[in-house]
């Protein structure tokens, strides 16, 4: 686990140039890539440097508050930093997009022809284990693979495979229809 | 069994017709960072996943943090200027410290090791001086400091011959 030495924190935390500079010089390339790469996926690449500079202002802004919320002992500085860089990045692509829904975001009952008042089935909280609905909240509202799905989760594929299955069977007897 | 357009539809169907979740604490950054390498503790992943479920823009940054982790590329020189501007160069010291008392001036620049010579050098100096101030009283070899008469005058002046100093 990349660790960041506690008296380098403290000097960090303290407003020491030098060690900001330090601090740059370690850990801005894995800011830079997140940065990119997601700005990239959404054709926006030329702001990739003003987004830079925006998690570096997060990062320093407000005495630090975010440099002193990481915890070594819960997950890696460079996990921290990707979080935050790729935070940014998805406000920033928010921002800039005109105020629009995605047609998968609107229900299917608005987009009928002939709208009909959908039966009021109420589903149940405990239908489906947190996992299991966010299996397919990767699956199907994000398109991710399995595979893709797995890596998200720190899981196996088999694993997203077969939770995928026991949540299709469970809400198919829920609304009581045929399977495949 | 793999994804499939009907499944898309059922879960669909199940999303809309779920009771909207209450708007929950925001997901938090270090929380994410822990749930990606996979050091969150078994008993809160599942409250966390339930949260990452209702939060859209949590779960937005979950996947793509997970696509680019481990990955880092050279930062161009003008964006690693702009960063290092946002901390301040510390000020040269002026001021206050130009107008400290010599008593300061003193502890300061003869502290630690110093300080043991501080007597033996100011005990020296006060020799020299006053070694030198005698040197300075004597007339003897300097003609140019002679006086030219008598010291004393020859009525008496102010001292008889049998006076003297107590």
């Amino acid at each position: 686990m990349s660790k960041i030495a506690p008296e380098e924190l403290e000097r960090l935390l303290s407003g020491q140039r030098e060690a900001w500079n330090d601090f740059l010089r370690r850990h801005s390339p894995v800011i830079y890539a997140a940065v990119r790469r997601r700005l990239t996926l959404a054709g926006r690449a030329d702001d990739c440097d003003d987004v830079v500079q925006e998690v570096f202002v997060r990062l320093c802004g407000r005495d630090f508050t975010l440099l002193r919320r990481f915890d070594p002992e819960k997950a890696r500085l460079s996990t921290y930093l990707t979080v935050i860089a790729n935070s940014t990045a998805i406000d920033h692509l928010r921002r800039a997009r005109p105020a629009s829904r995605s047609l998968d975001d609107v229900p299917e009952a608005v987009l009928a022809v002939d709208p009909k008042e959908p039966v009021r089935i109420v589903i149940p909280d405990d239908l489906l284990s947190p996992r299991q609905a966010l299996v397919m909240e990767l699956l199907y509202r994000k398109d991710l693979d399995p595979a893709e799905a797995a890596q998200v989760m720190g899981v196996d594929a088999q694993t997203v495979r077969s939770m995928h299955h026991k949540a299709l069977t469970k809400l198919r007897a829920h609304f009581a229809e045929e399977p495949d | 069994m793999e994804k499939n357009d009907k499944a898309a539809r059922l879960w669909r169907r199940a999303s809309e017709l779920k009771p909207d979740a209450a708007p929950g604490e925001p997901v938090d950054a270090m929380d994410l960072a822990a749930y990606l390498d996979g050091t969150m503790e078994a008993s809160a992943r599942q409250a966390f996943e339930q949260r990452l479920i209702a939060d859209d823009t949590a779960l937005d940054t979950l996947i793509a943090s997970r696509a680019t982790l481990g990955h880092s590329e050279a930062v161009p020189a003008q964006v690693t200027a702009r960063a290092q501007a946002l901390v301040a160069a510390p000020e040269p010291a002026v001021g206050p410290r130009a107008s400290r008392s010599l008593a300061a001036w003193f502890a300061d620049t003869f502290t630690g090791p110093w300080r043991p010579a501080v007597g033996v050098v100011a005990f020296g100096l006060y020799a020299l001086l006053c070694l030198t101030s005698f040197e300075l009283g004597r007339t003897d070899g300097l003609p140019g400091l002679a006086p030219e008469g008598p010291l004393v005058a020859q009525d008496g002046g102010l001292f008889e011959d049998d006076e003297g100093f107590l």
